[in-house]
C-alpha cells in the first residue's frame, strides 16, 4: 500500500506546473546505453529531465543527492508490448479498431507496481493477440492512480493479430482482415459521409498516422504482415512468435522493427537428424541488423522481468550492449519515443533505475526508480517485498 | 594409493578414459577446485583434483574458463512420460507404474539433457489420491531398462484440492471418470487413509498378491517411501498427520507454503522438494495463499533437507535457473547448487552413484560456460555415464 501511495503522490506532482526540483545521483557506474559506460559518474536532474551526465560534475546546492557509490544506474526499462494491467485484453468481436486500452487500464493493478519494482518506467499497454483488429494501445508510466496521469501517448498504436480464432482457418482470417482494410480504405475515399468517430482509428492507420503492431504467431505470418503493410501503406512493427527469426531476411528487406517473443529460448525437433535443437529468437534478428525489443508478456518466470530476458539473450550469444539496448533504447525508438526516453542522455526524461549491481546479474536488485525526475520506488520502503523476503544483511 | 589404482586399472583393462582438465570444478560434496581435472574411466569418475594421474590413451578435453558441476537431478517431474501422467480410471491406483509410460525417445528427455538434467524422479501426476508408483531414471538410454535406476522408487500421492477438482458425486446415470469420489479436501484425506486400511485388511479392492496392495503394505512397513504432492500449508499438515497416523515414511513435493511448517518438517525429518516461487506475482497477492520468495532459505535454516525443483510449469529445462533464483532470494550459493544435485540424489536414494563429483560415482556431469548461479551461463556439454549426451551445435 505504501508503494501505491508513494506512487500516487508522485503522480499528483507529475504533470503539475513546471517544477525546478533538482536531483543528483552521485558516483555511480552509469550505463547510458547510447554510449560507453562511465564509472564514478554523476547524473544531474532538473525539472524531470537529465541535465548532465559525467564525471566531476558540480552538484547544485538545492539538489537531493542519491548516493550512487557501488551502484549501477541504467535507463528505466521499457516494456514495449504488454497485455496486462487491464481488465481483459481481448474483445470477442473480431474487429474493434475503435476500442482503446485507455478505457481498460487499471492504474491500481499490482502489475504496475511490480513493473516499477523491476525497474520498468515505460510500458505500452496493448490489446491482446486473440482479436483480429484488437484496438489501440497506450504508452504509460507505471505511476499514478488515474489513467490520465499515467498517460504518455494515448492511442499510440493499433493492434492487429494474424492468429485466427479457434475454429477459424488462417485463410479465412486473412480474408476477413483484408476485407476490413479494404472497406476502411474505400471509406477513406468517400468524403461525403458524416465524420464517424468509429472510423477515425482506421483512417489514421491507413494514413500512416497510427502504427500497427502486427502479431505474427509463426514465421509464415510475417510474409502476410509485410504484404498487407505494402498493400495498405501501413506503418508496421512486428510482434513475432518464437520462430519469427526464421523470416529475419524478409523483414530485413523492409527494415521493419520487431518485438521478440517472450519465449526467447525454445526447443525444436530436427526431423532430419532426429535431434532436439535449442533455438534462440534473437540471433538471426540481430545479425540481420534489425531493430528489436524484448518483451515479458506471458513469461513463465514473471512478467516485467526484462533484466531476466536480457540475461537470457546474453546466455544465447547476444552482446551485453545489444541485450540492454533491446530492453531500453530500442523499445523506446519502436514506440517513437527515442528522443525522449530509453537512454541516459542530456535532455531526456529522467527515467532511471538505480541497481545494486550489474543489470544482468540475478543477484541484483532495483534499489531506486525515478520517473521524470521523481523518486517513485525505493526498495527500502517496499513493505510488500519485505513481507515475502527477509533481506539478508 | 595412486599406484594401486593404476594397477587395478591395468587389471580391468581401460576401455574408455576421458580427462576433463583446466576447468573450475564444483564437486558439491567438498571444496571447490579453482582449476583442476576430472578423470572418467569406464563411465565412472576415477579421480577429481587439482592434479590427477592421466590414464594412458585417455582423451583429453581442455575446458579452460569453464565450470564443471555434477549432473542436475530433477526430483519430481513427468519427464519422458508418453501421454498423460494421470491414470484417471481410479483415484487410488497403487498398482500402476509410471515406468510403463516411459518413452526413451521422448523429445522432452533430450531437451532436459541439453539443459543439464542427467537424472530424474519420474512420477504420476497430481490428479489421483494415490497416483501410482514413481521411478528414478537417468535421462539417457536407448531402452527403458537402460534408463531406469529404481523402478519402484516411491508411491506417489497427492493431498489437497488437486485430486478432487472437477469431481462430482454421482447422481444416478452412468458413472464417468469425473463422477469419482472424492469431491473435497477431506474426501481426499479419507481416500488416502482408506487405501492403507484396505491394504492392511485385504478388503474390498484388494486380493492376495495384488501388486498395488503389496506396495501399500511395503509403505506401511516403512520400506517404500510415499511421495506426497502438497502445496498449501494446510495440505502439508494433513500429509504429516496421515504419515504419523499410518507410520509412513513420506517425502513432500511442491510445498510452496512449507515455510509455515518448517519446524514440524525438520522434527519429523521429512525431506522436501520445493517448487520455488520466483515471480513477481508472489508479491502482494491477496488470494489467501501465503507464498514467499525465500521459502528455500527458511527450510534450510530450519534443518529441513530441501531440494529444488524447476520453477513454474514443472519443466525440467528450467532446473538450473532455480539456483540463480534461490541465491537471488538469499540462499547460500553452495546450498542452492546442492539442492539440484546431491540433495535430490540423497532423497531419491541414489547418492551412492550420483549427485556430486567424487571418485567412484557415475560420470554424470555438466560443463557450463560460467558460474551455475549466473543466468548468462550456458550449458555447453552434458555427460551421462561417461558419454557426452549433449554438445552444443556449431551452427547455433
Amino acid at each position: 500500500m505504501k508503494v501505491l501511495w508513494a506512487a500516487a503522490l508522485a503522480a499528483l506532482s507529475l504533470g503539475a506546473a513546471p517544477d525546478d526540483t533538482a536531483v543528483a545521483i552521485k558516483g555511480a557506474r552509469v550505463i547510458p546505453v547510447s554510449g560507453p559506460e562511465i564509472d564514478g559518474a554523476t547524473i544531474l536532474i532538473r525539472g524531470g529531465r537529465i541535465e548532465a551526465v559525467g564525471k566531476d560534475l558540480e552538484i547544485p546546492w538545492d539538489a537531493r543527492v542519491i548516493d550512487g557509490a557501488k551502484k549501477v544506474v541504467v535507463p528505466g526499462f521499457v516494456e514495449v508490448h504488454t497485455t496486462r494491467g487491464t481488465d481483459r485484453p481481448n474483445e470477442r468481436i473480431a474487429s474493434v479498431p475503435f476500442v482503446s486500452t485507455f478505457d481498460s487500464i487499471n492504474p491500481v493493478d499490482p502489475f504496475y507496481e511490480d513493473a516499477l519494482r523491476q525497474g520498468i518506467t515505460t510500458l505500452c499497454v496493448m490489446p491482446g493477440n486473440d482479436t483480429m483488429i484488437g484496438g489501440q494501445g497506450c504508452v504509460v508510466r507505471p505511476v499514478g492512480v488515474t489513467t490520465e496521469s499515467m498517460m504518455i501517448v494515448r492511442n499510440a498504436a493499433m493492434k492487429i493479430s494474424l492468429r485466427p480464432r479457434p475454429g477459424v482457418s488462417r485463410m479465412a482470417h486473412l480474408a476477413a482482415l483484408r476485407k476490413e482494410l479494404h472497406e476502411a480504405s474505400e471509406a477513406l475515399k468517400d468524403k461525403k459521409g458524416e465524420p464517424d468517430p468509429r472510423r477515425e482509428p482506421m483512417s489514421r492507420l491507413l494514413k500512416g498516422l497510427l502504427p500497427a503492431f502486427v502479431y505474427c504467431p509463426t514465421a509464415s505470418d510475417v510474409h502476410r504482415a509485410l504484404e498487407l503493410a505494402d498493400a495498405y501503406k501501413l506503418k508496421v512493427k512486428l510482434v513475432l512468435g518464437r520462430d519469427g527469426w526464421k523470416a529475419a531476411g524478409e523483414i530485413a528487406k523492409k527494415g521493419v522493427e520487431v518485438i521478440l517473443d517472450p519465449e526467447l529460448e525454445y526447443w525444436e525437433s530436427d526431423e532430419e537428424k532426429h535431434e532436439e535443437v535449442r533455438r534462440f529468437g534473437g540471433d538471426a534478428i540481430a545479425k540481420a541488423g534489425l531493430k528489436f525489443a524484448l518483451q515479458t508478456d506471458g513469461m513463465p518466470y514473471g512478467t516485467s522481468y526484462l533484466w531476466y530476458q536480457a540475461a537470457t539473450a546474453v546466455r544465447n550469444g547476444l552482446s551485453r550492449a545489444e541485450a540492454l539496448r533491446a530492453a531500453t533504447l530500442s523499445p523506446a525508438e519502436i514506440l517513437g519515443l527515442g528522443a525522449r526516453i530509453g537512454s541516459i542522455d542530456k535532455g531526456k526524461d529522467a527515467n532511471l533505475a538505480v541497481l545494486t549491481g550489474d543489470p544482468l546479474d540475478a543477484q541484483t536488485w532495483v534499489e531506486t526508480v525515478l520517473v521524470e525526475g521523481k523518486v517513485v520506488y525505493e526498495r527500502s520502503k517496499d513493505e510488500k517485498l519485505k513481507r515475502v523476503l527477509e533481506v539478508k544483511k | 594409493m595412486i599406484a594401486l589404482a593404476a594397477a587395478l586399472l591395468l587389471g580391468l583393462q581401460v576401455e574408455d578414459a576421458t580427462v576433463l582438465t583446466k576447468a573450475r570444478i564444483i564437486t558439491v560434496s567438498g571444496e571447490e577446485i579453482p582449476e583442476g581435472s576430472v578423470v572418467v574411466v569406464n563411465g565412472r569418475i576415477q579421480q577429481v583434483g587439482a592434479t590427477v594421474d592421466v590414464p594412458q590413451g585417455a582423451k583429453i578435453v581442455v575446458l579452460a574458463g569453464k565450470t564443471v558441476i555434477p549432473g542436475l537431478i530433477d526430483g519430481g517431474c513427468t519427464l519422458g512420460v508418453a501421454g498423460p501422467a494421470n491414470e484417471d480410471g481410479d483415484e487410488v491406483a497403487p498398482q500402476v507404474r509410471i515406468a510403463d509410460s516411459l518413452d526413451p525417445r521422448s523429445p522432452d528427455l533430450a531437451r532436459a539433457r541439453g539443459c543439464g538434467v542427467t537424472a530424474a524422479f519420474v512420477e504420476p501426476g497430481n490428479r489421483g489420491v494415490i497416483g501410482g508408483t514413481a521411478a528414478v531414471i537417468r535421462t539417457s538410454g536407448t531402452s527403458r531398462a537402460a534408463m531406469i535406476l529404481r523402478e519402484d522408487a516411491a508411491i506417489k500421492a497427492a493431498i489437497g484440492p488437486g485430486p478432487s477438482q472437477g469431481n462430482y458425486p454421482p447422481r444416478g446415470g452412468a458413472a464417468t471418470f469425473f463422477a469419482r469420489r472424492p469431491t473435497t479436501r477431506m474426501g481426499v484425506a479419507w481416500e488416502f487413509k482408506k487405501a492403507f486400511f484396505d491394504a492392511r485388511r485385504g478388503g474390498e479392492r484388494h486380493s492376495e498378491g495384488d501388486p498395488g496392495r503389496e506396495r501399500l503394505l511395503l509403505a506401511l512397513a516403512g520400506k517404500l517411501p510415499v511421495r506426497i504432492a502438497a502445496s498449501r500449508g494446510t495440505d502439508l499438515e494433513t500429509a504429516m498427520q496421515l504419515a504419523d497416523e499410518l507410520g509412513l515414511t513420506i517425502v513432500i513435493e511442491e510445498a510452496q507454503e512449507a515455510h509455515l511448517h518448517a519446524e514440524a518438517l525438520a522434527k519429523r525429518k521429512i525431506p522436501v522438494l520445493l517448487r520455488p516461487s520466483v515471480g513477481a506475482a508472489v508479491i502482494g497477492v491477496n488470494d489467501g495463499t501465503d507464498l514467499r520468495l525465500d521459502t528455500f532459505g527458511i527450510l534450510i535454516r530450519a534443518g529441513v533437507r530441501t531440494a529444488l525443483l524447476a520453477p513454474g510449469e514443472q519443466r525440467s529445462e528450467g532446473l538450473l535457473s532455480s539456483v540463480a533464483f534461490a541465491v537471488r532470494y538469499g540462499a547460500d550459493r553452495r546450498a542452492a547448487l546442492r539442492a539440484v544435485t546431491l540433495t535430490p540424489a540423497e532423497i531419491l536414494g541414489v547418492s551412492d552413484r550420483m549427485g556430486s563429483l567424487d571418485a567412484g560415482k557415475d560420470a554424470d556431469l555438466v560443463v557450463l560456460s560460467g558460474d551455475p548461479a549466473d543466468l548468462t551461463s550456458r550449458v555447453e556439454r552434458v555427460m551421462i555415464g561417461g558419454r557426452w549426451v549433449s554438445e552444443e551445435r556449431a551452427d547455433r
